[in-house]
């Protein structure tokens, strides 16, 4: 018998009881909707969350005093460790403060950040009207600010703040730039930003100390050269290696792609298991299709179907129904992926290799749990079946 | 008398079960059928008339024994041969009809022709042909459900017929009908006899069986009595072929 008699033979059977075709279907169905869906989510996660590590700007490395260690840095130590550790082009320090910015009756409650006019190039972070502070404007403590696009919403609505003065704490400061738009990051929103020069930073918010150092690498093959010499630095100097983080860009990114990842297949486990439920309906149907279809068994065997034509028989109905669930899965996971995209505002992400492996892992449950159904079927004793009431 | 035997069975035993619960079903059976018979096996209910027929038709093997189909001795083959005799050289007809309820008629009398490996071009055209032979022409598209058991018998033995096999063995064929249905059936049976099929029924109707030309008693396993029939009845054929009596 050859197999497209085979595929004809299972549609006369499926088609004859749709209502439970559709059911066992079901399972299946769900199964490998929720397979896709589920790595959807996280795959879509993952890409996010490696996109706004990317956005931080990059080969960035981040060094951060402890303060629990009661290690603090200051501008100086900034500028000292850039002729320390050579193969560092770029160092930047950072004052991190709460502050409230005001323009006309609008307040708005942001965060500065005083740094040095390496910024556009250290966090990869551009102007997009205007320009950027210089070294003067750094050395003079110009009062001078950078708005990000949220801030630059938030107080001017839509008039262009270039040339303009915002009141910052207080004191007033003359807007040179806007940065362009960057979006979130690791639950922040980078655009939520006003920029001064650091040095304006220490006399707005009273301070001498800075909240981190940024540098980048001369080149991104440097980067691990850079970290281990920049924890040599501080090893050395404190005597331990808990005073001062040093993480590079990389590194987090390959932490967080481990996390995600983790997540992802806790995901996909736990709609395999859905799966694999589908597969055991399967089966349960296929037992119970042998044990009513005994009879149409023992007269198949009487006309000359052999062991394995009955094999086959059975085996692609369960693989016909676990293929076309699969399919239906395929169709729903995707759409529920976009759904949820919708809906929840989750990046998903479908991929290509995921749809596969689930529409393969669809068909091997099919095989898999049909195998001992057809099996039992083609065993029969044509004498016995033929006698079956 | 220059026509071959078919069916060869010689001392042949079968025996069921295994230990202390052995049934002895076949003892020592020995039975030639020739080419062109029409033969009844007769008995009461367990005198082992449906295991003999189990043997003829290779649904079964003997536990001891030969049996020789045409030139081949099929007592020892393995299942696989077996379903491939039962394939080309049988053609079973039962007392229930035993029709696949979800296929139509045509498609039922296809069936053996499918596991042959038949092309289907050909396996319509002989289908097609086999239902016109039992008067069933028109309606071969009908599904069991809308046949009567008259007509259903017909399509099982169009189906039975459609691969040429050497021997028709029709177990009650006329067990489950009315005595006109009953009697369409025996009719079509004698009409193939006379073309030349051979043929081996088991029935408990002794009028049924003296249709045929030739009776085999069967009592405990064995063969007790086996007498040519003088004159067998010839069963009215008011509706083969032509007008169909109920739908």
């Amino acid at each position: 018998m050859s197999i497209l008699e085979g595929i004809r033979m299972a549609w006369l059977s499926l088609s004859g009881n749709k209502l439970r075709t559709f059911l066992t279907m079901l399972g299946v169905i769900i199964g490998v909707a929720a397979v896709i869906a589920m790595v959807s989510i996280g795959q879509g996660a993952t890409s996010q969350v490696t996109s706004q590590v990317q956005s931080l700007g990059a080969n960035l490395i981040v060094i951060a005093p402890s303060a629990s260690a009661g290690v603090r840095f200051t501008v100086d130590d900034a500028a000292t460790l850039a002729g320390r550790v050579p193969e560092l082009a770029q160092v930047m320090p950072v004052i991190t403060s709460p502050v409230t910015a005001q323009y006309g009756i609008t307040n708005y409650s942001t965060t500065v950040q005083g740094v040095t006019e390496n910024f556009p190039q250290v966090r990869d972070f551009p102007v997009a009207v205007g320009r950027f502070f210089n070294a003067a404007d750094v050395s003079d403590a110009a009062n001078v600010a950078v708005l990000g696009q949220t801030v630059a919403t938030q107080l001017f609505k839509g008039v262009n703040p270039v040339g303009r003065s915002v009141s910052i704490n207080g004191q007033p400061f003359n807007v040179i730039g806007v940065l362009t738009a960057k979006g979130g990051s690791l639950g922040q929103n980078q655009d939520d930003v006003v920029v001064i020069p650091v040095t304006t930073a220490e006399r707005l918010v009273r301070t001498r100390y800075i909240a981190a150092i940024y540098a980048i690498p001369k080149s991104a093959d440097l980067s691990a050269v850079a970290v281990g010499h920049l924890e040599n630095v501080f090893q050395h100097k404190y005597q331990s290696d808990q005073a001062v983080t040093v993480l590079a860009q990389d590194q987090l990114l390959s932490t967080v792609n481990t996390v995600t990842m983790t997540l992802t297949l806790m995901l996909a486990a736990i709609a395999g298991i859905s799966l694999l439920v589908g597969g055991i309906g399967i089966m349960n149907i296929m037992l119970v299709s042998v044990t009513e279809r005994t009879r149409e068994i023992g007269v198949r065997k009487a006309l000359g179907a052999r062991r394995r034509d009955v094999m086959q028989q059975f085996l692609v109905e369960s693989v016909f129904l676990a293929g076309v669930g699969g399919i239906i899965g395929i169709l729903l996971g995707v759409g529920g992926a976009k759904l949820i995209t919708q809906l929840a505002g989750w990046a998903t992400s479908v991929s290509v290799p995921s749809v596969l492996l689930a529409f393969v892992f669809a068909t091997a449950v099919g095989v898999g749990f049909g195998m001992w159904p057809a099996v039992r079927a083609a065993n029969l004793n044509p004498i016995d079946a033929l006698r079956y009431e | 008398m220059g026509v071959a035997n078919v069916i060869n069975l010689s001392h042949v035993r079968k025996v069921y079960g295994q230990g202390d619960v052995q049934v002895l079903a076949l003892q020592d059976v020995s039975l030639h059928v020739s080419q062109g018979e029409m033969v009844a096996i007769m008995g009461p209910s367990g005198s082992g008339k449906s295991t003999l027929m189990n043997v003829i038709g290779c649904l079964d093997r003997p536990t001891a024994g030969t049996y020789i189909l045409g030139d081949r001795d099929v007592s020892t083959l393995a299942d696989n041969d077996l379903a491939r005799v039962r394939n080309r050289e049988i053609g079973f007809v039962f007392q229930t009809f035993n029709l696949l309820p979800r296929l139509n008629a045509l498609q039922n009398v296809e069936l053996p022709l499918i596991y042959r490996g038949e092309p289907r071009s050909s396996r319509l055209r002989k289908a097609t042909a086999a239902l016109a032979m039992v008067g069933l022409g028109e309606r071969m598209h009908h599904y069991p459900n809308q046949l009567s058991g008259g007509q259903q018998q017909r399509v099982a033995i169009a189906r039975a017929l459609v691969g040429e096999p050497s021997i028709l063995l029709a177990d009650e064929p006329t067990g489950n009908l009315d005595s006109r249905a009953g009697e369409e059936i025996m009719a079509i049976f004698q009409e193939l006899n006379r073309q030349g099929i051979t043929l081996v029924m088991v029935t408990h109707d002794e009028r049924v069986a003296r249709h045929c030309r030739r009776i085999i008693r069967m009592l405990d396993g064995r063969i007790v009595a086996d007498d040519p029939v003088p004159e067998p009845i010839v069963a009215s054929r008011h509706s083969v072929g032509g007008e169909v009596t109920s739908a």
